[in-house]
């Protein structure tokens, strides 16, 4: 699981790397459409770019996310 | 169908829009409420530019001024508006009005006579752009403004407005006959008393204006025997009469009413403090404190009786009409693309505690307005699923895996307990001890562990509430339809509006009938809380204060009224829509007091202990159990053990929903508690990590070494953080981090444009 397929992203020894288990590949940043409430968004998130599952980080989803959760739920 | 229009005709009788008593007998109309709430915060500019906007010119006003306010306030001595109007006007650094950039209009107004009633509507309808020319016979503008007060005053009133610049004023120029201004659209008569009328009166058939050639002639001011301020304020009521006539294309004159149907509440008298009584020789600077001394003293009339009391309107800052406004325009068909939907968070907050018609003198229901809010946003699927989403899945389980139904051994059911599906989560042991306590007393007693269908009726989801009530229709009429033994309020009233037949009566009733209640080693002063589904029922409330008495239970009513009975902050599961309301909430009623509460329901208990507050459900001081909290993990549990204990213990028989034992994730404390807080069940933190275990569809973060998958049950997304455990030799893990979103992640199962396996 430490092995490193793809470094795409670079000077990040610092930040985690996230590895796609099922297809053994490094997630990269692609846009992903999430929905809500009949609306729907586009957002740049980590993705595996085989099987595309994807990485919604805690920061994000209680963050950014949230707020347009919540937004949506006024509209 | 819903029955949103059977409480709209009450909103109408609504006073708060009533004026308080000093402004209905205002000539000007002045916004009192506002002026003084500037004049508090110091703010003499702004509230400088209301009087301006009101009274035209303040420093004519504030000298004609008749002083009608201080006859109508209520205090026994009465607020000095005068006093602080004049203090206004003294420390006011910004007197210039604000000029609006407006086309000119076309229309030709002449005013004749340059009193104050002429030039006040002169101004007002130069400031719309009109093109206005003011005839004055004598040499001077002012007419008998020239008698009263000194000249530079009003003088610098006018330039103010740099009237003399805007309006054409033809001084020595006396008009005699209407036949002279006939190129005019519109003539405004202010000659004065005993001035000449134009002929207006003779034509005019009673009213103050008629029509000669194709001219409007109104008459006003002292032509009408006004006095001199009603004669000022009646000029600046014609400006906006006659652009109303070029409007409508019709003369009219709307008399302004001068009643009021404010009603004021007694209590706010109790706090009259008394008048300023310095001396009248200060600086600028002590009348500005006096003026905001004596504005501190007015106690705003207005009618407030709901917003007193309802945590609602008081968090949101709003009156029930505005509510009503915004829940009108969000619960119109349509999609919410083209419509405004501004209540759509509000009306899943309100706590349903009914506070707000108990309290309103004029029986406005907005409580009801708002449930059956509910119900039409359910229908129309504007509701955000969100909202209701917990409690929905939590009522299924109450109704599924925890429910029992259980005939008495003898198998005859007198009574069957029931004792609501939160107080076996939050108290089981409680109800076990409730349900041996009337066994020893009635053993035809059998019971009847269910949801009573409030999260659905509360999500406004009608077809729930129908599915759960013929649920327990069969049960109770499996059990022979006995009288079913309440312990919950709010069951109560839920039972009473969907299944009305079903005979109930309070546990709280039998015990204080069947007595014997051992004393209590408490020395201790608590204050009975009680639940807002009691409110309306005084029997209720009597047999609780009777149980704690009979146990030695020393008490003292809260501050407040007891017949307003206010809620947790749990009643209408507003919790998921607004956190901080409910947390608004809660801490407003434990900081009630600093007693410990008492109270009878277990989710009022449940909210204050979590919160901190020291408190006990009656039933639980009555049989000895400690209140603890739990997570809405334990509080599931707690159900299923309830139920297998209370078979085992009075039947000797065993649940067929096992409670699973077994675990193959673990948590922290710290962990659980999160999840907790963030309404997100263990068992479903679990489910996912299995799923990424079995279909391997799991990533790795490699700085944290842990394991991160998801999941969608239901309509949430699940997140999970874990590790395997080390050495456990099987398939266990422990999760490092738990979290939701609600938003769903798109094109899941179709990647790359093929289908990869089914995720469920």
């Amino acid at each position: 699981m430490e092995k490193k397929l793809n470094s795409s992203i670079k000077d990040n020894t610092e930040k985690a790397e996230i590895i796609c288990m099922k297809c053994d590949t490094n997630m990269e940043e692609m846009e992903t459409t999430f929905s809500y409430l009949g609306r729907t968004f586009k957002h740049k998130i980590l993705r595996c770019p085989s099987c595309g599952q994807v990485y919604v980080p805690e920061e994000l989803a209680k963050g950014r996310m949230a707020q347009v959760e919540s937004m949506m739920e006024e509209k | 169908m819903d029955r949103m229009n059977d409480y709209l005709p009450e909103f109408n009788n609504c006073l708060q829009q009533e004026k308080p008593f000093c402004q209905s007998k205002c000539p000007w109309d002045i916004d009192i409420l506002s002026f003084i709430e500037k004049v508090r915060r110091g703010s003499f500019n702004a509230a400088y530019k209301i009087l301006q906007n009101s009274v035209g010119f303040p420093q004519i006003a504030a000298a004609i001024c008749s002083e009608n306010c201080s006859e109508a306030c209520p205090l026994v001595n009465s607020i000095n508006l005068h006093e602080i109007e004049k203090s206004v006007i003294e420390n006011a650094t910004r007197k210039k009005p604000t000029k609006y950039s407006l086309p000119p209009k076309k229309e030709k107004i002449a005013v004749i006579g340059a009193g104050i009633s002429g030039l006040s509507c002169a101004m007002n309808l130069s400031e719309k752009k009109y093109n206005v020319t003011v005839f004055e016979k004598e040499d001077r503008i002012g007419g008998s403004l020239w008698d009263i007060m000194e000249a530079d005053v009003f003088m610098s009133d006018f330039e103010n407005y740099e009237l003399e610049q805007s309006i054409n004023i033809l001084t020595n120029n006396e008009v005699v006959s209407a036949e002279q201004l006939a190129d005019f659209d519109a003539v405004y008569v202010a000659t004065g008393s005993n001035g000449n009328d134009l002929g207006i009166f003779e034509k005019s058939d009673g009213a103050s204006y008629a029509i000669i050639g194709s001219t409007v002639f109104f008459a006003g001011g002292s032509l009408l025997i006004l006095s001199k301020d009603k004669s000022a304020a009646y000029g600046l009521h014609m400006g906006r009469n006659i652009d109303n006539y070029f409007k409508i294309g019709k003369p009219e004159v709307k008399e302004r009413s001068t009643e009021t149907k404010l009603v004021l509440d007694p209590t706010r008298l109790e706090h009259e403090t008394d008048g300023d009584n310095a001396s009248k020789e200060s600086t600028a600077r002590e009348s500005k404190d006096r003026a905001v001394e004596e504005a501190n003293r007015c106690i705003m009339c207005q009618c407030d009786a709901c917003r007193i009391h309802c945590d609602l309107l008081t968090y949101l800052n709003k009156w029930p009409i505005r509510i009503r406004d915004e829940i009108f325009a969000t619960t119109l068909p349509g999609k919410s693309e083209v419509k405004r939907t501004p209540a759509r968070r509000t009306i899943s907050m309100c706590t349903q505690c009914g506070l707000c018609k108990e309290t309103c003198p004029e029986n406005v229901d907005l409580d009801n307005y708002i449930f059956e809010a509910r119900k039409r946003m359910h229908e129309l699927d504007k509701t955000p699923w969100v909202f209701h989403d917990f409690w929905l899945r939590d009522m299924e389980f109450s109704s599924n895996d925890a429910m029992l139904c259980h005939s008495a051994k003898s198998g005859k059911n007198k009574y069957a307990f029931f004792p609501g599906c939160q107080f076996g989560a939050l108290s089981p042991d409680t109800v076990a001890a409730t349900y041996e306590y009337l066994l020893e007393h009635e053993e035809d007693t059998g019971l009847l562990i269910a949801c009573c269908g409030v999260p659905a009726e509360w999500a406004g989801n009608t077809e729930a509430v129908e599915e759960n009530r013929n649920m327990l229709l069969k049960a109770w009429n499996e059990l022979g339809k006995p009288k079913l033994v309440l312990a919950c309020p709010t069951c109560a009233t839920e039972l009473k509006r969907c299944l009305p037949e079903i005979e109930t009566v309070f546990i709280y009733e039998l015990i204080e009938s069947w007595g014997g209640l051992a004393k209590q080693d408490d020395d201790r002063c608590w204050s009975v809380f009680d639940p807002c589904a009691s409110s309306g029922n005084e029997k209720l409330r009597d047999n609780v204060r009777n149980i704690a008495a009979g146990m030695g239970i020393k008490l003292e009513p809260l501050p407040r009224q007891e017949e307003y009975t206010a809620c947790c902050s749990f009643g209408g599961h507003g919790e998921i829509a607004d956190p901080e309301f409910s947390k608004f909430v809660v801490d407003k009623r434990i900081n009630e007091s600093d007693r410990p509460y008492l109270t009878y329901c277990i989710n009022c208990r449940d909210n204050f202990s979590s919160a901190g507050k020291e408190s006990v459900h009656i039933l639980e001081k009555l049989f000895n159990i400690e209140p603890e909290s739990y997570t809405v993990t334990e509080m599931r549990q707690n159900r299923l053990s309830l139920k297998n204990h209370m078979l085992n213990r009075f039947w000797g028989e065993n649940s067929e929903a096992e409670e699973n034992t077994e675990r193959s994730v673990f948590f922290s404390d710290e962990l659980s508690k999160k999840l907790s807080d963030e309404k997100i069940l263990e068992e479903d933190m679990e489910s996912v990590v299995l799923f990424c275990e079995k279909t391997g569809r799991k990533s790795f973060n490699t700085q944290t070494g842990c394991y991160i998958g998801y999941r969608r049950i239901g309509r949430m997304t699940y997140w999970v953080e874990y590790k395997p455990v080390q050495d456990s030799g099987e398939s266990k893990f422990e999760l490092i981090n738990g979290y939701q979103h609600r938003m769903q992640i798109e094109m899941e199962s179709i990647w790359n444009g093929k289908k990869v396996e089914q995720l469920d």
